[in-house]
């Protein structure tokens, strides 16, 4: 075994002077092909930063992550947002910073033994959150399931017969705004948190679009823009929010925020004002006298997939 | 020169250890995190403006077997003979079954009930109670209250009709519907309807100009 290994054995004993790798004119070609090589891989590294330069501001590279900045470095990103909007939607839109409440946690709730199905919520929130309109994006699911069971499995959510069907309920899934989120633990660079009022939120200029949240989320809550949102100027809803409904860049994640911009203004959520069977109810959970109180202290609610321990603020009941 | 060097490394890591340890320091007796919320706010926050309650009340009509051009059905409101010339509605016309002829057009799906059980016998257009109260039309919802208790408290706590406007009555109006603005008096189970907005998915459709061709195995949702 050492003898077959020894210093003298095998082909690469190569003394200087032999022909071939010294050779002059061969080794030139070489270094050339490698120079050639190796600034066409390094063009093809950094096409993704030349694509950056092209979508990206200065000023939004530099951005610092929302805790950190002070009013006057929002107001600029404000400011920036809005004409940004205006140049590549062509609308005017009033964006806000719109802090949480004191003394507020919002919370849901949904009658299931009310709601049909109808779809008011899912495209209610759609024109609310200035959504992709080639996709018909949402931030809602209504699953249609059979009567008797809970699992979110054995949902459909393509259903387009007239509703409601017989043997079938339906259960309309959103961000839960869970108090122990998973997936903020899993964001490796902190962009998106749960607040003071219970509305879990995402910079949307920090994402980096790794899409760990869309896995860690047991509730399949986030959605990913494969693409830049396309909205039509005159569908654009111009009243939005830093950290809800403007229109997100190409290549982060989004969620349901309840509507914040609504809700931090006192405002119902936009899916809660469309339905038609009145099966949802929100509230301020801290105010012994709201409706979402009364609910959760006389209707038997539940929440979904409790046993992960995710703890929601989203809660569902029936009548009957 | 060493000797201030090393003295100040050690005060730099003890200051450090200092630091570290300081929040569990403070912890021990009063948690700045773990605060308390601050109910006061809400309690001390007046409600102030109103709650407005929508209360449509439609007419039960009957059929007349004509369309509009929109091809909705075009309905005779009672009140259009039983005011001028026809007679006031017969006490003995109790129910559906009772009515001849003209009045078979006239879709009334409520249980047992007859006309009289909400209309005044006197005057078709007024509503009464069961023990002969009258009732204003905005008070509509008094007059279901006497067989749907638990939808009326339901109502109550806003766990039922839906609203729009806010959820914090200190900082705006709120509006809710009356029971007759979503359910029919005559007829009041509300139909099946046809849903209105489903999610295009990209990999389903072929509307992703990335993936143009729909997937075969559609159905691993």
């Amino acid at each position: 075994m050492s003898e077959t290994s020894g210093p003298t054995g095998g082909p690469g004993d190569r003394r200087p002077g032999a022909a071939g790798p010294t050779d002059p004119s061969r080794r030139n070609a070489l270094k050339g092909l490698g120079a050639t090589l190796g600034a066409a891989a390094f063009v093809t590294a950094i096409s993704p930063l030349r694509n950056l330069a092209r979508t990206t501001s200065p000023e939004e590279l530099m951005q610092k992550h929302y805790k950190e900045l002070d009013s006057e470095e929002k107001r600029a990103i404000l400011r920036r947002l809005e004409e940004e909007t205006k140049l590549e939607y062509g609308a005017e839109a009033r964006i806000r910073d719109h802090a949480a409440i004191p003394g507020t946690k919002f919370a849901y709730a949904i009658n299931l033994s009310l709601c049909n199905g109808n779809g008011k919520c899912v495209e209610a929130c759609h024109k609310e959150n200035n959504h992709d309109r080639a996709t018909n994006q949402s931030y809602i699911r209504v699953l249609e399931m059979p009567i008797g069971t809970m699992d979110m499995g054995r949902g459909n959510t393509t259903y387009d017969h007239d509703v409601p069907a017989k043997g079938k309920f339906y259960m309309p899934v959103q961000c839960q705004q869970c108090d122990e989120p998973p997936c903020t633990d899993v964001c490796p660079v902190q962009a998106t948190w749960k607040e003071d009022d219970g509305i879990v939120v995402v910079d949307y200029n920090w994402c980096i679009g790794c899409r760990y949240c869309e896995a860690a989320c047991p509730y399949h809550a986030r959605r990913f823009n494969w693409r830049k949102p396309e909205v039509p100027a005159e569908e654009v809803n111009p009243e939005q929010g830093l950290l809800s409904n403007r229109i997100r860049p190409q290549g982060v994640v989004e969620k349901c925020h309840f509507c914040l911009h609504r809700t931090r203004e006192g405002r119902l959520p936009a899916c809660l004002e469309a339905c038609s069977t009145g099966a949802r109810v929100f509230g301020n959970i801290l105010d012994p006298e709201s409706e979402i109180r009364w609910i959760l202290e006389n209707k038997r609610v539940f929440v979904l997939k409790e046993e992960l321990g995710t703890k929601p603020s989203f809660f569902y009941f029936f009548d009957k | 020169m060493m000797f201030r060097r090393s003295v100040t490394i050690i005060l730099g890591i003890l200051s450090g250890v200092v630091l570290a340890i300081w929040p569990t320091i403070t912890d021990s007796t009063n948690s700045p995190t773990e605060a308390e919320p601050d109910l006061s706010v809400v309690r001390e926050r007046p409600a102030t403006f109103p709650i407005t309650v929508r209360y449509p009340t439609p007419s039960p009509g009957v059929a007349t077997g004509i369309v509009d051009v929109n091809g909705r059905a075009i309905t005779v409101a009672c009140e259009v003979c039983h005011s001028m010339i026809a007679e006031p509605p017969s006490p003995e016309a109790l129910g559906l079954a009772n009515l001849k002829d003209f009045h078979r057009g006239l879709v009334f799906e409520h249980g047992n009930l007859t006309c009289q059980s909400c209309h005044d016998p006197g005057d078709a257009r007024s509503f009464r109670l069961a023990n002969g109260t009258p009732v204003e039309p905005w008070d509509v919802i008094d007059l279901c209250s006497q067989c749907h208790g638990p939808q009326r408290k339901d109502f109550d706590h806003g766990a039922h009709g839906g609203m729009s406007g806010y959820w914090d009555l200190s900082r705006g109006p709120r509006t809710r519907n009356a029971c007759t603005a979503c359910h029919s008096p005559h007829a009041p189970k509300p139909g099946e309807v046809r849903p209105t907005f489903k999610p295009i998915d990209r990999f389903l459709t072929g509307s992703d100009p990335d993936h143009p061709t729909p997937r075969k195995d559609a159905d691993h949702e």
